[in-house]
């Protein structure tokens, strides 16, 4: 399972997903009507950084958001990148520690519908 | 004392803990929102006691926490905390196995009778019928759908736990027979609660409704399989509020398919919730329910009289009735 080796790598990879993902017509269609803000806290590389998803518009940045996202997931670098490319199980990750969730569980399951979508372009940025 | 309460609690229990001490209360059934990572760490700082029903406490989180004393989780088997690390600190874990056992004996007993008088198709028939044809549904449903009593029929319950007993209870009444089979219950308890004690292939052999009430583990797992069904009656029903790691769920939905057996109601599904484009969704003759066995409101009664009792007596240096870590008491005093 991969992961990255630096923040700056990692924050690369996750502004290009970020972009890709304001510039998608798929996923504002798929997400009108949704109100989901989710912030990921990776623990090994001290590294911090949000995606929004409001009624049809999909924002997100580095760092963590202003007022605070919904739903927080903390996890290794290398989970998230597993989690992203379909390689980790996201409830085997929570149920083993790996990753942890907080947050409303309602919002996170909105989302459902986006990952198709979400894991494409997350593997198109990384590439 | 600190208590931290993301499980829902009645106002009993509530109430006497107010009595020991402080109580933060914040149920999930309320707040919708789970606590994980560093924020549990954030919202258990300075925390005596914290009972939970999903929020994840694993070794990071455990780590970190140097006031907790006692965890409690509100479910049967507590697979949201670590429990050896919990051991490893000291802290006892408290759980509630049987919180859910009038909801799932409940349940398991709807959906014979939904089975047995063919309630699904018979709605159906009603809600969906071509108003020319009204004659035509009334005559259908007296004809194909005619029901069948629980009266005199034999009831197989495997697992002849909390629940098992309780399905008993139930059935009894009905005059139903029932058997049962567990490895670990004697014949003379099983009488006591009306049931007679057989093997697992006679108890399948025998029975009109074969109901499963096991824990899972790794010596169980697949315990009913292609072999186990062959033996069942072509007019039995198969029941699962369990937990479908017990069967073999291919094979059950073969037996299904080729109407092998009657039919089954199933709570519980090898991928929850089941897949739309599951097989199973086709069979007319099974009862498909979402995992909602143990979803009652009294579970908050059930629970909190299991748990609130416990605490009680972990504080009072007493041994609790449901304790998942018995090895820790030897050193274990609450600290006031």
């Amino acid at each position: 399972m991969a992961g990255f080796e630096t923040k700056e790598d990692m924050a690369k990879v996750i502004t290009l997903w970020i972009e890709k993902m304001k510039a998608d017509p798929s996923i504002a269609r798929r997400c009108k009507g949704v109100n989901v803000t989710m912030g990921y806290e990776i623990t090994d590389l001290d590294f911090a950084f949000h995606t929004d998803f409001i009624d049809g518009v999909v924002d997100g940045g580095l760092g963590e958001a202003d007022p605070p996202s919904k739903v927080f997931l903390e996890m290794e670098s290398a989970t998230f990148d597993g989690m992203m490319t379909g390689e980790v199980d996201a409830a085997s990750a929570a149920m083993s520690g790996e990753m942890s969730f907080s947050g409303d569980m309602s919002a996170a399951m909105g989302l459902q519908a986006l990952q198709e979508d979400l894991t494409r372009m997350y593997l198109e940025a990384r590439e | 004392m600190i208590f931290y309460i993301t499980a829902s609690l009645d106002d009993d229990g509530l109430n006497q803990l107010r009595s020991l001490g402080e109580v933060r209360y914040y149920p999930l059934a309320e707040t919708k929102s789970l606590l994980g990572g560093s924020r549990l760490v954030r919202a258990l700082e300075g925390v005596d006691v914290f009972i939970t029903e999903a929020d994840n406490l694993k070794a990071r989180e455990l780590e970190q926490l140097t006031s907790l004393q006692i965890i409690c989780s509100c479910r049967g088997n507590p697979v949201n905390i670590d429990v050896q690390t919990a051991t490893t600190k000291g802290i006892p874990v408290i759980h509630t196995p049987g919180r859910n056992a009038e909801g799932v004996a409940d349940l398991a007993v709807a959906l014979m009778l939904m089975l047995g008088r063919h309630i699904l198709q018979a709605e159906s028939a009603l809600r969906r019928r071509d108003p020319a044809q009204e004659m035509t549904m009334m005559a259908r449903v007296y004809f194909d759908l005619k029901g069948t009593e629980m009266w005199c029929k034999t009831v197989g319950i495997v697992g002849f736990g909390a629940i098992g007993r309780k399905v008993a209870a139930r059935l009894l009444p009905f005059g139903c027979q029932i058997i049962a089979c567990d490895p670990f219950v004697e014949e003379g308890v099983m009488a006591e609660h009306g049931a007679g004690k057989v093997d697992l292939d006679a108890l399948l052999a025998a029975s009109d409704y074969v109901t499963l009430h096991v824990m899972p583990n790794e010596a169980n797992r697949g315990m009913i399989g292609k072999r186990e069904i062959d033996l069942m009656k072509p007019t039995a029903y198969f029941i699962n509020t369990a937990r479908s790691a017990l069967t073999d769920e291919a094979a059950l939905c073969e037996a299904l398919a080729t109407h092998q057996i009657a039919g089954a109601g199933l709570d519980v599904y090898d991928k929850e919730p089941l897949p739309l484009d599951h097989p199973l969704m086709k069979l007319e003759n099974v009862v498909l329910l979402p995992h909602i066995g143990g979803n009652t409101l009294e579970v908050t009664t059930h629970q909190t009289q299991i748990v609130v009792p416990d605490i009680v007596r972990l504080i009072h240096g007493e041994k609790p009735h449901n304790i998942m870590n018995p090895e820790v008491l030897g050193n274990f005093k609450f600290r006031r």
